[in-house]
């Protein structure tokens, strides 16, 4: 009942956040090259992509932490360039959980609300049920240094959920934490979003954390967003040959291929591998070919040579060089079965998912879809 | 097996420490106890005659009615309580100030520096020249703005203000920059927790910048304290002492007692005062740091 009372509160705030034509220029190098996006209310939106993307900047511009050159940041219908952070009404949580290291857990969570003149009872009610929510009630005491990493990733957590904020902004928040840990907070924080319905903006350079947790991604390449869309639709129809290589471990396999006249396969080393549909636009043009590790099968028509072998428990990972004895052969990486028992040499025959094939643009490296 | 493994590795421990051990003994241990041990005599140079008799608490029973000693140890006490949060207050503005996000920081650094790195000595020359009755810097301001002159250094009152004046501009700079050290090590993004939580800058300074400086400001208020205690180049420089021995410190007298009156026995036993002042003043200072330690 607590709780509920308390989420209750908090969705009626929830906030769409959308950026026009938003620019960023430190002197004159440009960072942030006019991004367009508009995050619904309660979603949650990742922005993924390559240390030195942006995607912290951008971030951190939502944020009023950086300036922004020109366009517009709009946080529920208000337009917030020129707004100081505290008056945008969002929280933030840093990769570093900048907790006050001199105030008590209960001090970091309450010193918001205490700034913006909350009532004793009303702080003590919210932090109370936000340290319910995360099962922190009994550190509240507990300054910062006494808490493990992923106690004070709650605590970081806790002081922007008591808050109410109408957006809550992550900053690589899962980044300092070991693998275990990381999994597990990633699960708390999906199932925080499921319980709270807030408007979320999470950075990560992380593609599982981005594919896992988002409602929709926007991927981020030199400052500019190449694809904004589902999880489902980035993994599975990249707009670019940069989106199908950054998702998916291991990423897509590609190889340089030439269309067929007449676009609907492909020659790559001196084999055909047929194409899912037609690509008319782009017929006998050099194009880039690709393919996730899961759409490789064993047995087929298409010869292969195993290379090396990665077993990994449950599957393997197998590395192939895929072509015909007259060519150089191109390496692809598929997942087998480890009860097929290959062996490193061995000569086999292989099918690729027609469905399942990406044709990539060489020189733009945009994905040809005609 | 153990036991003997443990004893030479102690052995060893303390024949590491032992040059430094050594070496403290020589310039510390010794001088103090020497000086200790000479503050139980009578030991004047200008009265030889009389040989070096064992006199025990005598001079110390001679300082607690020496007038001029009580005089030395206010006027002390009054440019430790001015001058150390003075330097304090002024350190952290320029602390502050070299903390800003200059695109070239070297200047401020420089300037903060200098003072510094110059001699104590020079530092009260200089002012003393700054604040002189009739060729001044401070008159000609004065003097220029409708002011009457002042008697800087010849006023018992004045004198104290130019003297501390000149002692907060010489130790501001080694605040600073221990303070300097200890800002640079407050992590930039509790900063911007503090603004996206609705921090003003004036609550940021209140409630990140001096309680995480605390540390740093124990450390800079120990040494100048200590430095504060023992007081002498610069009103030596400026003003000898005077008017009268209106500016006159316990270092200056102890100086006095020594070399000018050839006093040894009583010199050491002012001496030995001005090091238990110092241990006091200090230890208390440590205590508190280590209360503080304790409660986090």
């Amino acid at each position: 009942m607590r709780h509920s009372s308390f989420v209750s509160r908090l969705v009626l705030k929830m906030a769409n956040v959308q950026l026009k034509n938003v620019v960023k220029q430190f002197g004159e190098t440009k960072v942030i090259h006019g991004i367009d996006l508009d995050i619904k209310s309660g979603e949650f939106v990742v922005f993924v992509g390559p240390s030195g993307c942006g995607k912290s900047t951008l971030l951190r511009m939502i944020a009023g932490l950086e300036s922004t050159t020109s366009g517009d940041i709009i946080i529920g219908e208000q337009r917030v360039n020129d707004a100081p952070p505290r008056s945008r009404d969002i929280a933030m949580v840093f990769q570093d959980y900048a907790l006050y290291p001199h105030k008590s857990v209960y001090e970091n969570m309450a010193f918001g609300l205490r700034l913006r003149k909350t009532s004793d009872d009303e702080i003590k009610r919210r932090v109370g049920d936000a340290a319910a929510i995360l099962q922190i009630e009994h550190l509240l005491e507990r300054k910062p240094r006494q808490l493990s990493g992923g106690q004070r990733q709650r605590v970081a957590m806790g002081r922007a959920i008591v808050r109410d904020p109408k957006a809550f902004l992550f900053d690589e928040p899962l980044s300092n934490l070991d693998a275990q840990l990381r999994n597990e907070m990633r699960t708390e924080i999906k199932k925080l979003h499921q319980r709270l319905g807030q408007t979320i903006i999470y950075v990560t350079h992380d593609q599982v954390e981005a594919m896992t947790l988002a409602d929709r991604i926007a991927v981020l390449s030199a400052g500019r967003v190449i694809q904004y869309a589902s999880p489902d639709e980035i993994y599975n129809r990249p707009a670019a040959k940069f989106v199908a290589g950054f998702t998916g471990s291991p990423s897509m396999n590609f190889a340089s291929a030439t269309l067929s006249p007449s676009g609907d396969s492909v020659r790559i080393a001196g084999i055909d591998v047929t194409l899912g549909h037609a690509r008319h636009g782009s017929a006998g043009k050099p194009v880039t070919f690709g393919i996730r590790p899961e759409d490789i099968t064993v047995g087929g028509t298409i010869p292969a040579r195993v290379v090396v072998l990665e077993p990994l428990g449950a599957e393997t990972l197998v590395t192939l060089a895929v072509g015909d004895a007259q060519s150089t052969p191109v390496e692809m990486v598929t997942r087998v079965s480890p009860n097929l028992n290959l062996k490193p040499g061995e000569a086999i025959t292989v099918s690729m998912n027609p469905a399942k094939t990406h044709l990539f643009d060489p020189t733009t490296e945009l994905a040809l879809t005609q | 097996m153990k036991p003997s493994k443990d004893l030479s590795e102690r052995a060893l421990g303390w024949l590491l420490l032992s040059p430094v051990a050594l070496l403290l003994a020589i310039v510390v241990i010794y001088p103090v106890g020497q000086l200790i041990y000479s503050s139980f005599f009578t030991i004047r140079l200008t009265e030889p005659w009389l040989g070096t008799p064992f006199v025990g608490l005598e001079n110390y029973l001679k300082a607690w009615e020496d007038e001029r000693f009580w005089g030395a140890l206010m006027n002390t006490l009054l440019f430790i309580v001015v001058t150390v949060p003075g330097s304090l207050a002024v350190g952290l503005g320029l602390a502050m100030l070299a903390n800003m996000p200059f695109k070239r920081k070297w200047p401020v650094r420089l300037a903060l520096l200098l003072p510094w790195a110059l001699p104590l000595v020079f530092a009260g020359l200089i002012f003393r020249w700054f604040f002189d009755n009739k060729l001044g810097f401070f008159n000609d301001i004065l003097v220029r703005i409708g002011i009457e002159p002042q008697p800087w250094l010849t006023d018992p009152v004045l004198a104290k203000i130019a003297i501390c004046f000149t002692i907060i501009w010489k130790s501001s700079s080694f605040m600073a920059l221990v303070l300097l050290a200890g800002l640079q090590a407050i992590p930039k993004s509790l900063y911007e927790a503090a603004e996206v939580d609705g921090a003003s800058k004036w609550l940021q300074f209140k409630e990140i910048t001096i309680p995480m400086l605390m540390p740093a400001i124990f450390v800079a208020l120990i040494f100048r304290t200590i430095t504060a205690i023992q007081t002498f180049d610069i009103p030596y420089a400026m003003t000898g002492g005077g008017p009268g021995e209106a500016t006159e410190t316990l270092a200056m007298y102890i100086h006095k007692t020594t070399l000018d009156f050839l006093d040894f026995g009583y010199g050491s036993a002012l001496a030995a005062i001005m090091f238990i002042v110092s241990i006091i003043a200090t230890s208390g200072y440590l205590k508190y740091t280590q209360r503080s330690a304790g409660r986090d």
